[in-house]
C-alpha cells in the first residue's frame, strides 16, 4: 500500500524583501539579497516553495570589542580595529551574504561618536565590500535619532537596512528609510502583539510592507530559548495564514548573544573544548532560529556560519 | 501645643487647629474633604492646594517650618500648619459629591420581581393587624394571640421571632391600642423577626439600597410598600484616604493598628452622611428605616462587616463571607432602626461581588434566552457572560482611569465634568460639552473615551497613543520631559488652568481599556466563543448613560457590536440591591445565581497576557476584531488585514 504524506496548504507566503541596489537600481552594490517569499514552514519545501535560501550575515563593530575569547577573536587577526577591513574579510574569506555594522560606539555610555563619525564609518564600510548593508544604532533612542538619519543619508540610494524601530521610536527611522531609499527593521521585545503594532506603525507612517524586516529580541540556547522558538514559529505561521502585518521576513541575531551566555566561553574542563565550545553554541541557537522560521541570521564567528550554511545546504536537500 | 487658624479660600471658611496638624485633615475638619487618591503618601498629586500666605512644615521637605512669602502649590497631605493659614483649594483638587440623582437600567426579568404578587416579602414590612382581645372562651396567650393574626394578615406558615425587648412591649401595646396594631417584620430567611409594634397608622416603612463602591457610595431612600424612590444621593467613599484601590487599603488595615476599624468607621460614616442626607431632604425620621440592602465588591463588604478581609488579597482570592447572614442594623453602626436588618448582595468571589451578582440580577442576564455580556468597569473591571443556563465570570484590574482617578485632569460625573469633546485639527479648535452646562472642570469617563477617538481621529496620537511630538499646534509641549496635549486653554476653564492630558495619563488609560477587552476576549476564548455570538452586552458602572457607544468601539474599550446590541446600563449595582430590597424572591434569586456563576481567574489563564498586549492598541493590534472600523480605517491603516 503506498503512503500518501500529508501536505498541508498555506493560504500565504512571507513578502519578498530585496536588500542592497545595484547600479541598474541607482545603487552602487555589486551584488543583492533577496529575504522571504517562502509559502511553507522552514526545509519543508515539498509543502511550498521557498524561493529563497536562508540569508547568514556577519556583524562587524564600528568599535574595537573588548574581552572577545580568543577562539572568536582568533578569526579575524588584526582587522578587529578597522571596520571596513572587518567587513571585507568577512565577505571574501568568510562567505558572508551581507554585513551587518552595529554602530555601538555612538553610544553615550561608550564613545559616544558623533553622527558624522558614524556616517564616516558607514561609508568607508560600504565602499569596502560589494554586498548589502545594515546599518544597526547604538539602542540609545535619542543618539540613534540623531546618528540613523545622517548615516542613512551617506548611504542614499544602497537600499540598506536600518536598524531598529521600536514602538515609542520609529518616526525618525521610518522617515530616513522613506526619504533615502533605505528599508527598516521593526524590533520587539520576544511578542508577537507588539511586533504587529510596530509593523502597523512603520505602514501607516508610509513604510511598505516589502521593506520592512522584523527582528524579535531573541537570546541564545540555554537562556529561554524555547519562547524564543514559538515566538518565531508563530510569527511564521501568521505569514503562512494571512497576516499581512505579521508577513514581513525575519532578521535573528546570534553571535553577540550566544557568546554572551557563559557556556560559550568560560573554562571549564568538563563542559568540553573551549575551542569549539562558543563556535557550537552560536551555531545551534542559529540552527534553531532557522529552524523557527528566521529568513536571516547575523553571526560573529565564521566557523558557526560555515556550520549553518552547511545545515542549511543539506536540510534542503529534498 | 500651639493654636492655629486656617482661612480656606474661596468658601472662607476658618477652622481652628493645632499646629503640625496636616492641611489635608485640617480641611476635612472644614468640611471640605480634598480628593487624595493615594491615601495620604505624598505620590499622587491630587491634593495639590495653594498657600497664600503664613508658616507651615513641609513633611516631603527638610521638615522644618517655613515662611510662606508669595502663593506656593503644595501638597496637603505632605505640608502640615506651623502657624495661621490662607489656603486656597482649587476647584479640582475637591472631593465634590456627584449630586444627581442615581439611575441604572431594569431589565423585564428583573421588574417582573416587583409585579403585584410576585413580590414575596420585602426586606422589611409594616404590617396592621386586627386582632380579637381574650376571652374566657379563647384564652390565647399574647404572643401567640399577635402571631396568628399575622400568619393571618400576610404570613401564612412562615415562622415569626421576636427579641425580648419587643416581646416585653407586647402585652402592654396590644391593650394600650385597643388590639388594633401595626406590627414591622423584617425577612431574615429562615423566618421573619418582629422589630417593632405601634398605632395602625404609623408612618410608612422605608428601605434602602447603597452602593458601596471603591471610589463612591451611592444610596437610594425607598418606600417598602410602594417601591417608590424618594430620594437618592451619592458621596465619594471616605475610605478613599486609604488608598484608591482595595488591594492598598487591605493593606492598610493590616499594617495600623485598629487599621481594619477604621476603614469600617470610615464607610459607616460615608453611609450615615448620606442616610442623614436622605432623611433631610425627605423630612422622614431614622427609626423608619427598617431594612437596608446593600451591593459591594467583597472587600467593600467584608470592611463594612469589620471582617478581615486579608483572603482576598492572597491566592486564590476568596471571599472571606460570600453570603453574609442577615445583621441588624444597629451592630453596623448604621442610623437607620435599631433592629433594622441589613442584608449584602452575595460574592461570588474575592474579586466578583455582590455588586455584580446585583448587576447580574438587575440585567436579567441570569434569566436571558440568548448569550448576554455584562461588563462592570469601575476601578476594576468585571465581566459575566451567559444566559439562563449557565454563568461564568472574571476580573481584571483596570484601575480607575476612567473613574477619572489618576488622571490629573478626570473627574467622577459631576456638574463641570466634561462629557463630550471634540478636537478640530484644522481650525486648532476643542469643543466640549459639561454635565450642567458648568464650565469645565475636568473629564469624566464618557470624556475620555471621546478625547481618545478624537485624538487619535486627529492623529494628535498615533495608534499605540503616542503623542505625535511633531504635531503642527502650540498644544502639544512638554513638561518635566514628559509629552503633553493641551485639550483647553486656561481661558477656556473652570479652574483657570491648562486642561492637558499626559502621555502618562494616555497610557494608564490604554492600559484600562486594554484590560477590559482583554478579559472579555480571555473569557470568551476560555468558553470558545466568538464575540459575534453575544447578544446583548450590558456596560454598567464608570460611563455615563451618554455614552457613545460607537466611540467606545472606535477606541477598542468595547467589542464590535452593533451599538443597537449594546446596552449603557449606569449603576446595576444600585439597581440590585433596589430590587432585593423589595424581594424575596430576588433575595433568593440572587443568591442562587451566585452559587451557580463559575469564577474564572485570568491569573491562570494562559493568553490573558498576550490579548492584554494586543489589545494596547486604538482599536485594537488585530483589526479584523473590529470588523465595522475596517471600511472606515482602509485609507488610515495601509488596508492592513489579519488574523493571528
Amino acid at each position: 500500500m503506498e503512503l500518501e504524506l500529508p501536505i498541508e496548504q498555506w493560504s500565504d507566503s512571507v513578502s519578498t524583501v530585496v536588500l542592497g541596489a545595484t547600479s541598474e537600481d541607482g545603487g552602487t552594490r555589486t551584488s543583492t539579497v533577496t529575504l522571504g517569499g517562502a509559502a511553507t514552514l522552514p526545509f519543508l519545501d515539498f509543502e511550498g516553495e521557498a524561493p529563497n535560501p536562508p540569508v547568514l550575515a556577519m556583524e562587524v563593530l564600528d568599535t574595537e570589542p573588548e574581552g572577545w575569547p580568543e577562539p572568536l577573536a582568533a578569526p579575524f587577526g588584526d582587522v578587529l580595529g578597522d571596520p571596513a577591513a572587518w567587513a571585507a574579510r568577512c565577505v571574501e574569506e568568510f562567505d558572508a551574504d551581507l554585513i551587518c555594522l552595529k554602530l555601538i560606539g555612538a553610544d553615550p555610555l561608550r564613545r559616544d561618536a558623533s553622527p558624522d563619525e558614524c556616517a564616516e564609518t558607514v561609508r568607508k564600510v560600504l565602499d569596502a565590500i560589494g554586498v548589502p548593508l545594515i546599518i544597526w544604532g547604538c539602542g540609545d533612542y535619542d543618539k540613534d535619532n540623531e546618528v540613523i538619519p545622517v548615516c542613512s543619508q551617506v548611504a542614499a540610494g544602497e537600499r540598506c537596512l536600518l536598524g531598529t524601530a521600536r514602538e515609542d521610536n520609529y518616526r525618525t527611522i521610518a522617515a530616513s528609510a522613506l526619504a533615502d531609499g533605505h528599508l527598516v527593521i521593526g524590533e520587539s521585545p520576544l511578542d508577537i502583539s507588539i511586533q504587529k503594532q510596530v509593523n502597523i506603525l512603520l505602514t501607516e507612517q508610509g513604510v511598505p510592507g516589502d521593506r520592512i524586516v522584523m527582528y524579535q529580541v531573541t537570546g541564545a540556547v540555554g537562556y529561554g530559548v524555547e519562547y524564543a522558538y514559538s515566538i518565531l514559529e508563530r510569527t511564521r505561521l501568521a505569514a503562512l495564514t494571512g497576516d499581512t502585518m505579521l508577513g514581513m521576513p525575519m532578521v535573528s541575531i546570534v553571535g553577540s548573544e550566544a557568546w554572551k551566555a557563559k557556556e560559550a566561553w568560560m573554562e571549564e574542563p568538563a563542559w568540553g573544548s573551549l575551542e569549539r565550545r562558543g563556535i557550537l553554541w552560536e551555531a545551534a541557537t542559529a540552527e534553531l532560529f532557522l529552524l523557527a522560521g528566521t529568513d536571516m541570521v547575523i553571526f560573529w564567528h565564521p566557523e558557526a556560519l560555515k556550520h549553518t550554511r552547511w545545515l542549511a545546504k543539506d536540510l534542503s536537500k529534498s | 501645643m500651639k493654636q492655629v487658624r486656617v482661612l480656606f479660600e474661596p468658601d472662607g471658611v476658618v477652622v481652628e487647629g493645632q499646629a503640625g496638624e496636616l492641611l489635608l485633615d485640617l480641611a476635612l475638619t472644614a468640611g471640605l474633604p480634598l480628593l487624595s487618591e493615594c491615601g495620604g503618601q505624598g505620590t499622587c498629586g491630587s491634593c495639590r492646594v495653594q498657600v497664600q500666605s503664613g508658616r507651615v512644615r513641609f513633611l516631603n521637605r527638610s521638615g522644618l517650618e517655613e515662611q510662606i512669602a508669595a502663593p506656593q502649590e503644595v501638597l496637603a497631605c505632605q505640608t502640615a500648619a506651623a502657624g495661621d493659614l490662607v489656603v486656597h483649594v482649587p476647584p479640582e483638587t475637591r472631593l465634590c459629591p456627584p449630586d444627581e440623582r442615581i439611575t441604572g437600567y431594569m431589565g423585564p426579568e428583573a421588574a417582573a420581581f416587583l409585579r403585584p404578587g410576585r413580590t414575596g416579602f420585602a426586606l422589611g414590612e409594616r404590617t396592621p393587624v386586627q386582632l380579637s382581645p381574650p376571652s374566657f372562651d379563647d384564652p390565647t396567650p399574647d404572643w401567640e394571640r399577635l402571631l396568628e393574626g399575622l400568619r393571618q394578615a400576610r404570613y401564612g406558615r412562615r415562622n415569626i421571632t421576636a427579641n425580648l425587648d419587643v416581646l416585653r412591649e407586647i402585652p402592654p401595646q396590644l391593650r394600650a391600642l385597643d388590639f388594633s396594631v401595626s406590627a414591622t417584620l423584617v425577612d431574615e430567611g429562615c423566618h421573619h423577626r418582629l422589630i417593632a409594634l405601634g398605632q395602625p397608622e404609623q408612618e410608612e416603612a422605608l428601605g434602602l439600597a447603597v452602593d458601596i463602591g471603591t471610589s463612591n457610595v451611592k444610596a437610594e431612600l425607598v418606600q417598602l410598600r410602594t417601591g417608590r424612590v424618594l430620594a437618592g444621593a451619592a458621596q465619594l467613599n471616605a475610605q478613599v484616604r486609604y488608598g484608591e484601590d482595595v488591594i492598598s487599603r487591605i493593606i492598610w488595615a493590616q499594617e495600623h493598628e485598629r487599621g481594619a476599624d477604621e476603614l469600617q468607621d470610615a464607610v459607616t460614616s460615608t453611609v450615615n452622611s448620606l442616610i442623614e442626607e436622605l432623611l433631610q431632604e425627605t423630612g422622614a425620621s431614622q427609626d423608619q428605616i427598617i431594612a437596608v440592602s446593600c451591593a459591594g465588591n467583597a472587600t467593600m463588604i467584608s470592611f463594612r462587616l469589620g471582617i478581615p478581609a486579608d483572603a482576598i488579597r492572597r491566592a486564590p482570592h476568596i471571599a472571606p463571607v460570600g453570603l453574609p447572614p442577615m445583621i441588624s442594623g444597629a451592630i453596623l453602626g448604621l442610623q437607620v432602626h435599631p433592629q433594622a436588618a441589613v442584608f449584602c448582595l452575595p460574592a461570588i468571589n474575592g474579586y466578583v461581588g455582590g455588586d455584580i451578582t446585583g448587576g447580574i440580577l438587575a440585567t436579567g442576564l441570569f434569566e436571558a434566552d440568548s448569550l448576554t455580556l455584562l461588563i462592570d468597569v469601575g476601578t476594576n473591571g468585571e465581566i459575566v457572560i451567559g444566559s439562563k443556563d449557565w454563568m461564568v465570570c472574571c476580573s481584571c484590574s483596570a484601575g480607575p482611569a476612567f473613574e477619572g482617578v489618576g488622571i490629573e485632569c478626570g473627574l467622577p460625573a459631576r456638574p463641570g465634568a466634561i462629557e463630550s469633546l471634540a478636537y478640530d485639527p484644522d481650525q486648532d479648535r476643542t469643543t466640549v460639552r459639561t454635565i450642567g452646562d458648568d464650565p469645565p472642570v475636568g473629564l469624566c469617563g464618557n470624556g475620555l473615551v471621546e478625547t481618545l477617538a478624537s485624538l487619535l481621529d486627529a492623529r494628535v496620537i498615533d495608534r499605540v497613543g503616542n503623542l505625535v511630538p511633531d504635531f503642527p499646534s502650540p498644544r502639544m509641549r512638554e513638561a518635566n520631559g514628559e509629552p503633553q496635549f493641551v485639550l483647553l486653554w486656561r481661558e477656556d476653564t473652570a479652574t483657570a488652568k491648562d486642561l492637558v492630558l499626559r502621555q502618562g495619563e494616555i497610557d494608564n488609560l490604554l492600559r484600562a481599556k486594554a484590560a477590559v477587552f482583554a478579559a472579555v476576549s480571555t473569557l470568551l476564548e476560555e468558553l470558545g466563543l466568538d464575540i459575534a455570538q453575544i447578544d446583548r452586552l450590558y456596560l454598567a458602572g464608570a460611563f455615563g448613560s451618554h455614552l457613545d457607544v460607537r466611540t467606545a468601539v472606535e477606541i477598542g474599550l468595547l467589542p464590535d457590536l452593533p451599538a443597537e446590541r449594546v446596552t449603557v446600563a449606569g449603576n446595576t449595582a444600585l439597581v440590585g440591591a433596589y430590587i432585593t430590597l423589595l424581594s424575596s424572591e430576588a433575595r433568593e434569586q440572587v443568591s442562587s445565581l451566585a452559587r451557580a456563576t463559575t469564577y474564572v481567574d485570568l491569573s491562570t489563564a494562559s493568553h490573558f497576557m498576550e490579548e492584554f498586549v494586543a489589545a494596547q492598541m486604538l482599536p485594537h493590534t488585530d483589526l479584523e476584531r473590529f470588523p465595522s472600523l475596517v471600511s472606515s480605517e482602509q485609507g488610515r491603516a495601509g488596508g492592513s488585514s489579519s488574523n493571528t
